[in-house]
């Protein structure tokens, strides 16, 4: 058990009761049947269960071991009874293998045990915090606390109510949140509720403090909305019923004997929580509620272990073969210097196209690149050649760039998109859309570019509609101000922001529910410009990705088959 | 002449220091739901008209309350009836404990009241032998007048059964039942009896008082803790109702008059500790009211022909007060002299 939910009540015949426990239950790779006498449940995506929905043949399942049934230790009555002993509200959410069941009764002597010490601490002992409106001193405060017991319209909590965390690793720790919700006919026109998320680890809590606090107050603003609303329904009809207890009697009524009033005043303390929010399905809402709560802090924690550690890049390098690791020059132990020495050639690169070469050759070489066209390098020093197209990797994630250094044939631009050779390849003039550049050493030898010399042999088609990222390049290269490291993240940067639209592009375009490609390109805040670059670049995106998307896919489709009344889909 | 010794004595030791504060008794209200507990603290403690409590919620925290004035200082704790007071930690506050109150509803059955209440005093009895124990027969507005006398006398001999057969019999004792209404003076009464078994001078004060009649011909004299209405001592002569209801009147009439015409211009009250007032009745009777301190008030009622004497009995009152004081003084320097041994005292009052 990471954590948790229940509500509890004060009841006036039984003082404090658990009234509703939501908990996940985790793991276990072989599903697993509901006891025989439940007759409620149903397990749909984060859809909580009605007794309609399933037939009655067949038993709900869930993740998690053989549930134990615990007897309800405790007597009750209508106000603190929620589903009975026998109905329970399960949803089971497939990603993260976990069933959430609501019940009356935990389904864990532990479980139950702590919640049951945590609801009496709750109630009866635990004081909040003081809330600032009502911390003045003296007569005054007790003039405030009854009048608004009587104009019931704000309906503050009482001063001892609010949230509190408490507890020790003996019986486990606790955020709750205390609040009364109207109800005509209670003692004092209110009931006292809370809210509790109980859980063995403090840290958890108090790390998701804000968190629970938020949610559990939605959930107490529900209730006490509702609530509100039955209330005024029932003041309404009690003035029209009965004449003396109308206002202007006020005066009168005073003067009455208490007998007299008392008997006016009809208590009736066994209504149930929906009889007094007139809502028949508030245990399905309070479950939704309690799950979703529980739900958003395991999505919230396996989000940070899915994607916040590897990045795409280092996922597709653990994906490569040993030889393109080579090619790419990544088995270096040194390979931030070598990195440095690769952008500083790509800088020379740059200011050199834009020095000799003729007006757009340095954006017509960006663009080429990021949106997959081949670069072929002709070349009199194979060295060179190779930090050249090195130097070009920079541009593009891991995936993308196929590059063979140096060749003596022309390779097709599907097999290799950074290509090196020896001057006077023979490169096929059918191959379209190639971009060559000669590269001659001028006598210089290392590793450096400066001083060599550079000319374009051969343009692609050129249009002029360029992706949002050329600019993007072509402003941090040309920049002198950037320095080499810098220009290291803020390249990876760029990168990364452009492989993650890439990434979220592919997952649409994969949904099982069609979505169009302009649709598409629109919600990963793209242009149309940018479709060449979003296309090329989710060859830079992981297999493991890949496969996890379709999985996803898949058994959603499953699973709408089978409930096809369900549309809801869950994204990754 | 009135001010003698007022600064020196700190107004009655008002302000306490911490030993004192450990030593503070409680007195801890019990009794089942509905029986009328939280109406009971208010309307005492609180001032809340009687008709209001029918809007009081449930209890549902365990709920406590310092009550502080002059000689009067303890804490009220309220148990939800729903609860039993001895499931959870609570035996350092049984140990602290002056009177253990159980409330019982007259105007509803009560043998489910009775059971508790002796399974309560038994567990009680267990942790502190010096507890007091006080059954407040409660809600007898309702009730005609010899069916109350019933109950009391059908509560008190099932008590003694159920506790002789747990062999503690010597419970009875200081069992103490009283009739009690919120709706009338009985309640004040009836906690004036329980706060006066919780103030060690109380011997003094009586003695003090009993004085203070003779020589003066007074009937009768109360003195009273005014914002309560409990009178912590009175003389050693019975106490009859009707008199001690007219005492109280006579407070509220005077606080009301001093509130009305008397209130200066920074808010305060003119109602202070130099305040006096006398009331002639057509019984040939009068009533008189002294400030002793800010809490403090003597009531007494006499002949209107003892009355004449007027300077006898301003002497008298002098006198009266300067006795007061020099017990307060001895209370302080015990206090303040051996601190330590006072706390360590926790538990025993008497
Ligand atoms: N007739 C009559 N009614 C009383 C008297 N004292 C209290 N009541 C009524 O009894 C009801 C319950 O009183 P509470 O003081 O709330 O009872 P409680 O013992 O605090 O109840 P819990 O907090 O639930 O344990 C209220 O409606 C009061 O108006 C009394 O002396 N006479
Ligand atoms: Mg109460």
């Amino acid at each position: 058990m990471q954590a948790a939910i229940a509500l509890c009540h004060f009841c006036e015949t039984h003082g404090p009761r658990v009234v509703i426990t939501c908990q996940p239950i985790r793991d276990a790779s072989n599903s697993q049947i509901f006891p025989e006498n439940s007759d409620r449940g149903l397990h749909s995506p984060c859809e909580p269960s009605t007794s309609g929905a399933t037939s009655p043949t067949e038993p709900p399942k869930y993740y998690g071991d053989n549930l134990t049934v615990v007897e309800d230790p405790d007597a009750r009555c209508d106000a603190c009874t929620s589903l009975g002993t026998t109905s329970y509200l399960l949803s089971n959410d497939h990603l993260t293998r976990t069933s959430y069941i609501s019940s009356q009764v935990a389904f864990s002597e532990i479980v139950l045990d702590r919640i049951r010490t945590s609801c009496l601490r709750s109630l009866s002992y635990e004081i909040s915090i003081p809330q600032l409106s009502l911390t003045q001193k003296g007569p005054l405060k007790d003039v405030n606390a009854s009048s608004s017991k009587t104009s019931n319209d704000q309906n503050e909590d009482g001063k001892d109510d609010g949230n509190i965390f408490y507890g020790d690793s003996e019986h486990g720790y606790t955020f709750a949140l205390t609040f009364r919700i109207p109800d005509t006919k209670a003692r004092g026109l209110q009931r006292l509720y809370s809210l509790l998320v109980v859980s063995n680890d403090p840290t958890f809590l108090l790390n998701s403090h804000d968190f629970f606090l938020q949610a559990l107050r939605s959930i107490k603003d529900k209730l006490r909305s509702l609530a509100m609303e039955t209330f005024r329904r029932e003041n309404q009809q009690m003035r029209e019923a009965e004449e003396p207890l109308r206002p202007e009697n006020a005066s009168r009524i005073s003067r009455l004997p208490p007998n007299l009033i008392s008997r006016r005043i009809s208590l009736d303390t066994k209504r149930t929580l929906q009889t007094i929010t007139g809502d028949e399905e508030i245990w399905i809402r309070l479950h939704r509620h309690m799950m979703w709560t529980l739900r958003a802090q395991t999505m919230r924690i396996g989000d940070v272990i899915l994607e916040g550690v590897p990045t795409q890049d280092m996922l597709v390098m653990m994906e490569m073969d040993e030889t393109e690791i080579e090619e790419l020059d990544l088995d270096s132990p040194n390979s931030h210097n070598l990195t440095l020495l690769q952008l500083h050639n790509l800088k020379t690169i740059a200011t050199t196209l834009l020095v000799d070469g003729c007006g757009d050759d340095l954006e017509m070489l960006l663009k080429h690149i990021v949106t997959g066209g081949q670069v072929v390098i002709e070349s009199d020093s194979q060295p060179l050649c190779r930090q050249f197209l090195l130097s070009l990797t920079n541009l593009l994630p891991l995936g993308c760039a196929k590059m063979c250094g140096w060749s003596d044939v022309y390779q097709h631009r599907f097999m290799v998109n950074l290509l090196g050779c020896p001057l006077n390849t023979d490169i096929p003039l059918d191959a379209e859309e190639c971009l060559v550049i000669r590269l001659l050493s001028n006598g210089c030898d290392g590793l450096l570019l400066d001083g060599t010399n550079m000319e374009i042999r051969r343009r692609p088609q050129f249009a002029a509609l360029m992706p949002k990222i050329v600019p993007r390049f072509k402003q941090l290269l040309l920049d002198p101000e950037i320095v080499d490291t810098i220009l290291e993240t803020t390249l990876r940067s760029t990168r990364e922001k452009w492989l993650a639209k890439a990434k979220q592009f592919y997952q649409l375009q994969r949904q099982s529910t069609k979505i169009g490609f302009d649709k598409a390109t629109q919600l990963v805040r793209a242009t149309p410009h940018d479709k060449m670059v979003l296309i090329f670049w989710q060859a830079g995106l992981s297999r493991a990705f890949k496969e996890h998307v379709h999985e996803i896919i898949r058994e959603q489709d499953l699973l709408n088959q089978k409930t096809p009344q369900n549309g809801q889909s869950t994204a990754c | 002449m009135s001010s003698y010794g007022d600064d020196e004595i700190d107004d009655y030791a008002y302000g306490l220091d911490e030993a004192e504060r450990a030593a503070r008794p409680i007195v801890i209200l019990t009794g089942l739901k509905r029986s009328g507990k939280t109406s009971i603290r208010k309307v005492v403690f609180q001032k809340m008209s009687p008709n209001e409590t029918l809007f009081e919620e449930s209890t549902a925290r365990v709920t406590q309350d310092t009550v502080r004035s002059s000689f009067i200082n303890f804490e009220t704790v309220e148990f939800p009836g729903q609860l039993s007071p001895f499931d959870a930690n609570t035996e350092d506050m049984f140990r602290r404990c002056g009177a253990l109150l159980f409330i019982i509803d007259a105007q509803d059955d009560y043998t489910e009241a009775q059971k508790t209440m002796a399974q309560y005093f038994a567990q009680a009895y267990q942790i502190n032998q010096n507890i007091k124990f006080e059954v407040f027969i409660h809600k007898v507005d309702g009730l005609p007048e010899e069916s109350k006398l019933d109950t009391n006398f059908e509560l008190f001999h099932k008590m003694k059964e159920d506790l002789s057969e747990q062999g503690l019999d010597k419970i009875m004792n200081t069992v103490s039942f009283h009739l009690t209404s919120i709706y009338d003076h009985s309640i004040f009464e009836a906690f004036s009896k329980v706060v006066q078994k919780l103030i060690k001078q109380l011997p003094t004060l009586e003695r003090l008082l009993d004085i203070f009649n003779q020589s003066s011909n007074v009937e009768k004299s109360f003195l009273f803790d005014v914002v309560s209405k409990i009178y912590i001592a009175t003389d050693s002569s019975p106490v009859e109702m009707a008199t001690y209801e007219l005492c109280c009147d006579m407070i509220d009439v005077t606080i009301d008059i001093s509130a009305i015409y008397g209130s200066k211009n920074d808010g305060t009250s003119a109602f202070d500790e130099k305040s006096y007032a006398e009331i002639r009745l057509q019984t040939e009777q009068v009533l008189v009211l002294r400030q002793l301190s800010k809490h403090l008030a003597l009531v007494c009622i006499l002949r209107s022909e003892n009355y004449e004497k007027k300077g006898l009995i301003e002497h008298n009152f002098n006198i009266f007060k300067m006795g007061i004081e020099k017990v307060f003084r001895v209370r302080k320097q015990m206090n303040s002299g051996i601190p330590h041994s006072n706390s360590s005292q926790v538990g025993s009052y008497q």
